[in-house]
């Protein structure tokens, strides 16, 4: 399924549990969505730049299994657009289903 | 070359040193952590390799959305650029003075063609007073808040945008006037695009102007 402009809202979903690094977000949001949403994992870190350039998250090194690795965590900010964001989703979700409804 | 070297060579086309070993890093980062879920799930190690980079998708994609977000070569050249003419003009004091004084007789010769009723006078009036206010705000305030940042950009652009929009009200001045307020949009353009690119914590002083 098409994620073109929810990407950023997931990513900001699934850092909102816990901090996390790039491929661990990744896998997050297939399993959560039993693989229903699917992207190319070449395009998350561009969202992840964008969203940090925004000062929605903010990146930090963290050492796992002796290894350094880019972990990511959202900001304060970055909880406020979540919040927006769900908002506006449930919104849009519920005019959609309403309308396919009466169809 | 392997086949991880090639998707990053594609990925990273026109990206500046920083941004592509940023790219280089992370996507090498997320390949072995891919490959090594695979081969832990029992794949070979070729077949894990391959599935991790089938997941990377389109390398072309990604760099169209690299350059959005990453600094490119041009861009990161202009920031060198920019800092250094920044470092010279606070060095040396003298520079600044000078630079207000060339502003003021502009001005007052303006105002004086003005008076005197010479069309295009207000042409160079339009010059003269942005050069006042584009080299005299930074040197006695400073501009190094957002809010601040934001003003004086706004002042910017729409003397820029002012001194564009008489260019076609006196059309025999526009060949003048198009050739130097178009690069200075451009510059302009290209500055926006760095400050999108840049979180606000780690703009260096020239980016607020």
């Amino acid at each position: 399924m098409n994620l073109k402009g929810t990407l950023p809202t997931l990513i900001l979903e699934a850092l909102a549990r816990q901090p996390n690094h790039g491929y661990a977000i990744a896998q997050r949001i297939k399993e959560r969505s039993s693989g229903v949403l699917d992207f190319k994992e070449g395009t998350l870190y561009p969202a992840l730049h964008k969203l940090e350039n925004e000062g929605l998250i903010e990146s930090f090194d963290e050492v796992e299994s002796g290894r350094t690795r880019r972990s990511y965590r959202i900001t304060k900010t970055g909880k406020a657009a979540l919040t927006r964001d769900r908002a506006e989703w449930m919104a849009l979700s519920q005019a959609v289903t309403t309308i396919l409804g009466e169809a | 070359m392997t086949d991880l070297e090639m998707w990053l060579k594609r990925a990273t086309r026109w990206l500046s040193a920083d941004s592509r070993a940023q790219v280089r890093r992370e996507i090498e980062e997320h390949f072995h952590a891919a490959r090594e879920a695979a081969m832990g799930e029992g794949a070979s190690e070729a077949d894990a390799e391959r599935a991790a980079l089938a997941a990377l998708g389109d390398a072309r994609a990604a760099n169209r959305q690299y350059r959005r977000v990453l600094l490119t070569k041009s861009e990161a050249r202009m920031m060198r650029t920019s800092a250094r003419d920044v470092r010279v003009a606070c060095k040396n004091s003298w520079l600044k003075w000078l630079l207000l004084a060339g502003a003021v007789i502009l001005l007052a010769a303006g105002t004086r063609f003005w008076i005197t009723g010479d069309a295009q006078s207000t042409l160079l009036v339009l010059y003269a007073l942005s050069g006042l206010v584009l080299c005299a705000v930074p040197m006695f305030f400073a501009i190094l808040t957002p809010e601040r940042s934001r003003i004086y950009r706004g002042v910017k652009l729409a003397l820029l945008l002012g001194i564009t929009a008489y260019a076609f009200v006196d059309l025999r001045m526009s060949w003048l006037v198009l050739t130097c307020v178009s690069y200075a949009l451009w510059m302009e353009w290209k500055r926006m695009a760095i400050r999108r690119k840049t979180p606000q914590a780690q703009w260096p002083k020239h980016l607020y102007l």
